[in-house]
C-alpha cells in the first residue's frame, strides 16, 4: 500500500452566473474553497445533500465546468492549467462514470461504438485492434462481447452502467470520478455494480473520486470521506474515524437521519435538523450551517469557522470544537 | 383491530407489444385501521400498481383489473361507480406521490389547492376551506402557515412541497393515506423530518398508511407490517421486526443483505456485498414456476414446475417459497 | 431483454429502424405518404403520358370539364388545358415547397444550434435576430422581396425560407438546451470530443426527430405560401404552378369554378399529404405513443 498522492485539489472555487448581457448578475457559490487529496489506488467519497456542491466539485475536477479559482493536480499533470487540444488529449487520464444510466449513453449510438469512441478520439492502440479492445472491455465489466451491436435502450439500468464503466476504462485512466453511479439503480443491481467497481479497483489499481448522497454506500466503498455543505467541506477523515467518531454537528445529523434497516430499539440518540439546506446564492455570513445547527452559539452566526485538524488527520470546521 | 381495506386475489393485466404482462398476480393484502403497512420491492415489482388499483387509477387501456376485489370495509371499490370513486379518492383514501414538484399545479397558490380539495368533498364555505388549508399547513409543520398558503409551489423547497402534499392529502381526514415513495426525491435530513411528521400525524389522526418504498430503511423507520413484492407477487409478509430480523424468502434475504447498511462502528475489513444474480424477469415471460426461480440460489426442480402459494409459517408471517425450511436452515 | 447470463444473441434495434416500423403502423402517416407518392407520380410521370403544353391555347376559353375530349378538365380564361396545367404546375409548386423547407431548416438549425449550444452572449444576439425576423409580417416581407427582384421561383422559395426559419430556430435551440444538459454530452466531452463533434454528431442527431416533423409541416406551409403569392400575382409568370393557375382563374371563379377548384384541390392534397406524414413521423418518434 502506497500513500502516494494521485489527485490534489487546492482551494477549488466554482462560481456560476454574474455574466449576462441583459440580466442582473446573481452569483451562485456552488463550490467555495475546497481542498482535498486522494492517494493512489484509494477512494475518496464526497457526501452531501443537494446544493452542497459535490457534483460541481466532480465536474470541476474533470474540467467539465469552468473553474473560478484553485488548482487541480493529477500526479504530474496540472489539470486546472490545461487548455484546448492539450486538455482534450489529457482527458484519457481522468474519466467519469455518470449518475443516470438512461441519459449518459447516446441513444443513437451502438454500445460498441460508445465504448470505441474514446479509443478513436484519443488515438489509442492500432485501429485494427480496437474492436477487439472493445470486446475485451465488455468482458471486463461483465457483459457478453456479442452485445456490442445493440443500442442502449435494449439494456437494463445495471447493464447500461456497465457500458458506462467500459467507456471510462477504455482510455486506461488513472482517476475515475463517479457521480452517484448507483443511486438510480435498484438495490440488487446496485450491489452488483459496487462489487464490480471494487473488483476493478483491486485488479487495475484505479483511484476513485466517489460522489454520493448515500452514506451506507460511501461507508462501504470509500477509504476517506469528505462531507460537504453549501460549497465547503465541513469534515474530512478516514472512513473509520469519520463514521465512528463524527465531529461536526452536520455530520452527526446526517448520520442520524439515515434510516437503519433493522427494527427500532429506540436506544440511539436522534439529531433532527430543521428546515432545508439554504440556497448557495445568499450565503450566511458566519458558519454556513449555523441556521440549521442545533448547537449553534452567537459566534457561529458572525465568524466562519476554519477547517482544522482535530487529531490524526481528522479535519472538521466548527467553533464548538475550538473551545 | 378491524380490517379497513382488504385486497383479495387482485389480478391486473397490461397489454404490451410483447404480449400480456401480469403486473399484479393474485395479490392479497389487509390494512387494519390505524396501522402503517409497508410495501417494498424493486422497480417494476407492482408496488405502485397496487396503490393505483386501490385508487381506481389503473391506466386503462392498456391496463385492466382482471380479477379480485378491493374491499373498503364491506364495499367493493372495483364495483363502485365513477361518482362514488371520486368521493372515495381524496375523501376516504388519499395519496401522496414521489415527485412533489409535478404533483402540485404550478399556477395556483398552495392554499387554494388545499382549499379546492376540501371543497370537492365537503359542503363548507370558501372561507372555511381556506381556514382549513391554513390549519392543515400548521399541522404539517410549515412555519408561518398563513403566509405560506399564499405561496406558489415553485416558491417552496422540495421538503416544503412534500409537506403541502401531505397537508392536502390529509385535509379531508381520509381513513387511508397511500404514500408512494414520498421521500425518494428528498435529501436524507429532510426525509427524516417527513418520516417523523408522518408518524406524528398517524398517531394523532389514526389514519392508516400504506407506505410504498424500495428502501428497507424507510420500512424499518415507519412500518408496523411489511409486504415484500417481486414481479407482481407478494412473496413474503409479516411484522416489520420479523421480516427485518428473520426474513425467510430468499429474495427478501437477498434484498436486505445486498444493501450496504450504515454502521456506527465500521470495521477495517469490508466484505464484498452479497449479490442477487441477474435481473428481474420480464413480466410477459413469466412461466408457470416461481418468478424468482432463475435468480434463486436454493432452486429445486419443483420451483420451475409450480408457483408457490403464500402460506403462513408463524403468527402473521407468511412466505411464498417451496423450500422455506431448507432456506432458513442454511 | 438480454441479461448477462443469457446465451442467445439479441438482435440490435436501431432507433431509426424502430421509428420507421412505428411509422408504418401509423395510418395517418401511411395515408399521407401514399398521397405524396400519387402527387409526385402525377407531376413527374404525368407529362410523359399526357403531353399537352400547358401554355398552349387548345380550345375555347372557359370550357367546362367534360365538354370536349381535348380538355377533360376544361380550359382556363385563355383556353389553355387545365389538366395539362395541373400536371406541369406540380413540379414548380413542389420545388418551391422543398427548397423553402430546405432553406428554413438550414438557417433554423444553424441559428438554433449555435444559440442553444453556446448560450450566453451568442444566444442573446442570435435570438434577438431571430425575434426580428419573427415579428416581420411574413407575407408583406415576402412580397417586398419578390417585388424588389425579378420574379422567379428561386426568389419566391428564398423569400418563403427567410420568413419561416425563426420557428425552426427556436425549436432547435430548445432541443439543444435540453440535450446539452444530458449526461451523454458530458460523457462525449470527457472522452475528448470537440465542440463541433458534440454539436453535430452528438446533439443534432438526437434533436432531429421534432425538427424533421416540423420540416414536413414547413413544406406544407411553404406550398400554401407560394400559392398565396402567386394568387396575388407575385409568382414567377414564366413557370406554371398551381398557385399561378388559381391566381389566373380567380376573376372567373363564378363562371368557371373548375379553373380554381382543380389546382386548389391539388394543393390541398399535397399539403394534406405533408401534414399527415408529419403526424405519422411525430407518432413514430414519440416513444410514449409507440408503446400503445
Amino acid at each position: 500500500m502506497s500513500d502516494e498522492t494521485l489527485l490534489e485539489v487546492q482551494d477549488l472555487k466554482v462560481h456560476f452566473g454574474g455574466k449576462k448581457l441583459f440580466k442582473k448578475a446573481m452569483v451562485v457559490h456552488a463550490v467555495d474553497g475546497v481542498s482535498f487529496t486522494v492517494p493512489k489506488g484509494k477512494t475518496l467519497g464526497i457526501v452531501g445533500e443537494s446544493g452542497s456542491g459535490k457534483t460541481t466539485t466532480a465536474l470541476a475536477v474533470l474540467r467539465l465546468v469552468p473553474i473560478t479559482a484553485g488548482k487541480v493536480q493529477l500526479d504530474d499533470l496540472e489539470i486546472s492549467a490545461l487548455e484546448g487540444d492539450e486538455l482534450r488529449h489529457s482527458r484519457k487520464r481522468f474519466q467519469m462514470i455518470f449518475q443516470d444510466p438512461y441519459s449518459s449513453l447516446d441513444p443513437r449510438q451502438r454500445v460498441g461504438e460508445i465504448v470505441r469512441e474514446p479509443l478513436d478520439l484519443m488515438d489509442i492502440g492500432e485501429e485494427k485492434d480496437r474492436d477487439q479492445m472493445v470486446r475485451d472491455l465488455f468482458v471486463q465489466v461483465g457483459l457478453r462481447p456479442e452485445l456490442t451491436k445493440l443500442f442502449p435502450h435494449q439494456f437494463s439500468g445495471g447493464q447500461r452502467q456497465r457500458v458506462g464503466l467500459a467507456r471510462a476504462l477504455s482510455t486506461k485512466p488513472d482517476l475515475i470520478v463517479c457521480d452517484e453511479p448507483v443511486s438510480a439503480l435498484d438495490v440488487a443491481v446496485q450491489a452488483q455494480i459496487l462489487n464490480l467497481m471494487r473488483k476493478l479497483q483491486e485488479d487495475l489499481g484505479l483511484t476513485y473520486l466517489f460522489i454520493s448522497h448515500d452514506l451506507g454506500v460511501v461507508q462501504h466503498l470509500c477509504d476517506h470521506v469528505a462531507v460537504m455543505y453549501l460549497g465547503q467541506i465541513v469534515e474530512q477523515a478516514d472512513r473509520i474515524s469519520l463514521f465512528k467518531n463524527p465531529q461536526h454537528p452536520y455530520t452527526k445529523a446526517l448520520l442520524s437521519a439515515v434510516p437503519k434497516a433493522r427494527a427500532r430499539d429506540g436506544s440511539e440518540e436522534r439529531v433532527r435538523l430543521k428546515g432545508d439546506p439554504p440556497s448557495p446564492v445568499n450565503l450566511p455570513q458566519g458558519c454556513r450551517f449555523a441556521g440549521r445547527c442545533p448547537v449553534a452559539i452567537d459566534k457561529c452566526h458572525s465568524v466562519p469557522p476554519e477547517l482544522k485538524d482535530r487529531g490524526d488527520g481528522h479535519m472538521a470546521s466548527c467553533h464548538l470544537l475550538d473551545e | 383491530m378491524t380490517s379497513l381495506l382488504t385486497i383479495k386475489d387482485l389480478v391486473v393485466d397490461f397489454k404490451t407489444r410483447a404480449g400480456n404482462a401480469r403486473v399484479l398476480n393474485q395479490i392479497s393484502l389487509e390494512l387494519k385501521s390505524g396501522e402503517i403497512l409497508g410495501i417494498v420491492g424493486e422497480s417494476g415489482c407492482g408496488k405502485s400498481m397496487t396503490a393505483l388499483s386501490v385508487m381506481g387509477l389503473v391506466p386503462s387501456p392498456p391496463g385492466k383489473v382482471s380479477e379480485g376485489s378491493i374491499l373498503l370495509e364491506e364495499e367493493d371499490l372495483l364495483q363502485a361507480s365513477n361518482a362514488r370513486m371520486r368521493q372515495v379518492r381524496g375523501g376516504i383514501i388519499s395519496m401522496i406521490f414521489q415527485e412533489p414538484m409535478t404533483s402540485l399545479n404550478p399556477v395556483f397558490r398552495v392554499g387554494d389547492q388545499i382549499a379546492e380539495c376540501v371543497l370537492l368533498h365537503e359542503d363548507i364555505s370558501k372561507t372555511d376551506a381556506w381556514e382549513r388549508a391554513v390549519e392543515m399547513l400548521t399541522k404539517v409543520g410549515i412555519p408561518e402557515p398563513a403566509l405560506r398558503a399564499k405561496a406558489y409551489p415553485h416558491e417552496l423547497s422540495g421538503g416544503m412541497r412534500q409537506r403541502v402534499m401531505i397537508a392536502m392529502a390529509l385535509s379531508c381526514h381520509p381513513r387511508v393515506l397511500i404514500a408512494d415513495e414520498p421521500t425518494t426525491a428528498l435529501d436524507v435530513t429532510v426525509q427524516a423530518q417527513i418520516f417523523d411528521l408522518l408518524k406524528d400525524l398517524q398517531r394523532e389522526t389514526g389514519t392508516a398508511i400504506i407506505m410504498i418504498t424500495h428502501d428497507m430503511g424507510a420500512i424499518a423507520e415507519l412500518a408496523d407490517r411489511v409486504a415484500v413484492m417481486y414481479a407482481g407477487h407478494i412473496i413474503e409478509s409479516g411484522l416489520t421486526k420479523d421480516i427485518l430480523e428473520n426474513p425467510h424468502h430468499p429474495y427478501t434475504r437477498g434484498l436486505i443483505a445486498c444493501v450496504p447498511h450504515l454502521e456506527t462502528d465500521p470495521t477495517e475489513v469490508r466484505p464484498y456485498l452479497s449479490e442477487i444474480k441477474g435481473v428481474v424477469p420480464s413480466l410477459t415471460e413469466l412461466g408457470k414456476g416461481c418468478a424468482f426461480a432463475d435468480r434463486c440460489p436454493y432452486k429445486t426442480p419443483v420451483c420451475e414446475e409450480r408457483r408457490p402459494d403464500i402460506e403462513p409459517i408463524s403468527e402473521g408471517h407468511a412466505v411464498a417459497c417451496h423450500n422455506v425450511e431448507y432456506v432458513v436452515a442454511v | 431483454m438480454a441479461t448477462v447470463d443469457e446465451p442467445i444473441v439479441v438482435e440490435s434495434q436501431s432507433p431509426i429502424r424502430e421509428a420507421m416500423r412505428a411509422f408504418r403502423q401509423s395510418w395517418a402517416g401511411m395515408l399521407g405518404l401514399i398521397l405524396l407518392i400519387l402527387v409526385v407520380l402525377f407531376t413527374y410521370v404525368g407529362p410523359f403520358l399526357y403531353s399537352v403544353d400547358p401554355f398552349e391555347v387548345i380550345w375555347a376559353p372557359l370550357t367546362a370539364p367534360g365538354e370536349t375530349e381535348r380538355a377533360p378538365l376544361g380550359t382556363d380564361y385563355l383556353g389553355r388545358d387545365i389538366l395539362a396545367g395541373l400536371i406541369h404546375g406540380g413540379s414548380a409548386t413542389l420545388y418551391v415547397g422543398l427548397a423553402a423547407g430546405f432553406i428554413t431548416i438550414t438557417i433554423g438549425i444553424l441559428m438554433g444550434a449555435f444559440a442553444g449550444f453556446f448560450r450566453g452572449a451568442v444566444d442573446e444576439v442570435l435570438m434577438r435576430i431571430t425575434e426580428f425576423f419573427q415579428v416581420l409580417p411574413a407575407l408583406l416581407f415576402a412580397m417586398v422581396l419578390v417585388t424588389l427582384f425579378p420574379p422567379s421561383i428561386y426568389i419566391v422559395a428564398l423569400a418563403i425560407g427567410i420568413v419561416s426559419w425563426p420557428t425552426t430556430a427556436r425549436l432547435t435551440r430548445a432541443e439543444f438546451l435540453r440535450i446539452r444538459t444530458l449526461e451523454y454530452v458530458n460523457a462525449a466531452r470527457s472522452v475528448g470530443a470537440k465542440n463541433s463533434r458534440i454539436m453535430w454528431r452528438v446533439i443534432l442527431p438526437n434533436a432531429l426527430a421534432p425538427l424533421i416533423v416540423s420540416a414536413t409541416l414547413t413544406i406544407g406551409i411553404a406550398i400554401l405560401f407560394e400559392a398565396g403569392l402567386s394568387f396575388l400575382g407575385l409568382g414567377d409568370p414564366n413557370v406554371f404552378s398551381w398557385g399561378l393557375m388559381i391566381g389566373a382563374g380567380r376573376e372567373y371563379i363564378l363562371d368557371a369554378w373548375w379553373a380554381v377548384t382543380f389546382p386548389g384541390f391539388m394543393i390541398f392534397l399535397t399539403v394534406l399529404g405533408f401534414s399527415l406524414v408529419g403526424d405519422g413521423l411525430n407518432d413514430a418518434f414519440n416513444p410514449k405513443l409507440r408503446e400503445r
